[in-house]
């Protein structure tokens, strides 16, 4: 990838913002399985 | 289908697939941006700026997907009073919502340095932004009713109304004259661009239809495990 083409911040922004909104996206279902996890293994049997 | 109706079946089921969906998404992510960054070329046109299709395209056609999976999941609901139908297309809206809204940024991000503009009310923008709007009214029904019947049979009726969208989608660019480029992968007479494109294009494709499956799986054990801790949280409730 030539980073010294024209429009090549055009092709960035898309990169950095589908990688923010899916990295968050990820994050935000694996943290919540983790802590739903620890509530089911931490309940009273 | 109904050997997935028990949730503990489920459960045991995404246990085992998950490891290894999230292992190939990620293989899939890594082949598919080398690809898209590195082995293909800049078009002769566009130059670099045609690297944005290799996340704008796989984020919009896996949009339109998750919609109808949705509406057959609610489909399903009604017709066969499957348990997990519900939940399965509640769990996929927020990550159809989130590649629709993908597509649409990373597609006004290619418009403005190749049409000039970031965007245009023609067919193919404005029936993606309708698309939104469908998820964000399907989440929202989901959020805003406390009833969990009432709120899934008012959710069911937006999903089967809305995916009449998709097909206007996916021919608004030839049933009227749109700014938009007409169809370039899933023709009748193959698809009309260079290998050297096709394939990171199908690789990035392939990596967000796995990250799709992983978020799924994972989406859809959560609600079982809130659906689960809420119902003994009543019990012990009750029981007092």
């Amino acid at each position: 990838m030539d980073f010294s083409s024209p429009h090549v911040g055009f092709t960035l922004a898309a990169y950095i913002i589908s990688a923010a909104a899916l990295v968050g996206l990820t994050l935000s279902l694996l943290l919540k399985s983790r802590k739903l996890r620890q509530q089911i293994e931490e309940r009273p049997q | 289908m109904q050997v997935l109706a028990n949730p503990r079946r489920f459960l045991g089921l995404a246990n085992a697939i998950l490891p290894w969906a999230w292992a190939a998404t990620a293989i899939a992510f890594a082949a598919g941006l080398y690809l898209a960054l590195v082995a293909s070329p800049p078009d002769y046109q566009q130059g670099e700026t045609v690297r944005i299709m290799y996340v704008h395209v796989p984020a919009a056609s896996l949009s339109l997907a998750i919609y109808v999976l949705m509406a057959l999941a609610s489909a399903i609901a009604i017709i066969f009073r499957h348990p997990l139908a519900d939940v399965a297309a509640r769990a996929a809206a927020p990550i159809g919502a989130t590649y629709c809204a993908l597509a649409l940024i990373t597609g006004s991000l290619w418009g403005k340095p190749m049409w000039g503009t970031w965007w245009v009310w023609d067919a193919r923008l404005t029936s993606m932004f309708v698309l939104l709007l469908l998820y964000l009214g399907y989440i929202s029904v989901w959020q805003s009713i406390d009833d969990q019947r009432r709120a899934a049979s008012i959710a069911r009726i937006v999903a089967l109304v809305g995916v009449i969208n998709v097909p206007i989608v996916k021919f608004s660019v030839e049933w009227w004259n749109s700014l938009h480029q007409p169809a370039s992968i899933l023709r009748a007479d193959g698809p009309a661009i260079d290998p050297s494109i096709l394939w990171p294009l199908a690789t990035m494709a392939l990596a967000y239809g796995l990250l799709f499956l992983s978020l799924h799986l994972t989406a859809i054990r959560n609600a079982i495990w809130s659906q689960k801790l809420k119902a003994e949280h009543l019990k012990g409730v009750s029981a007092r």
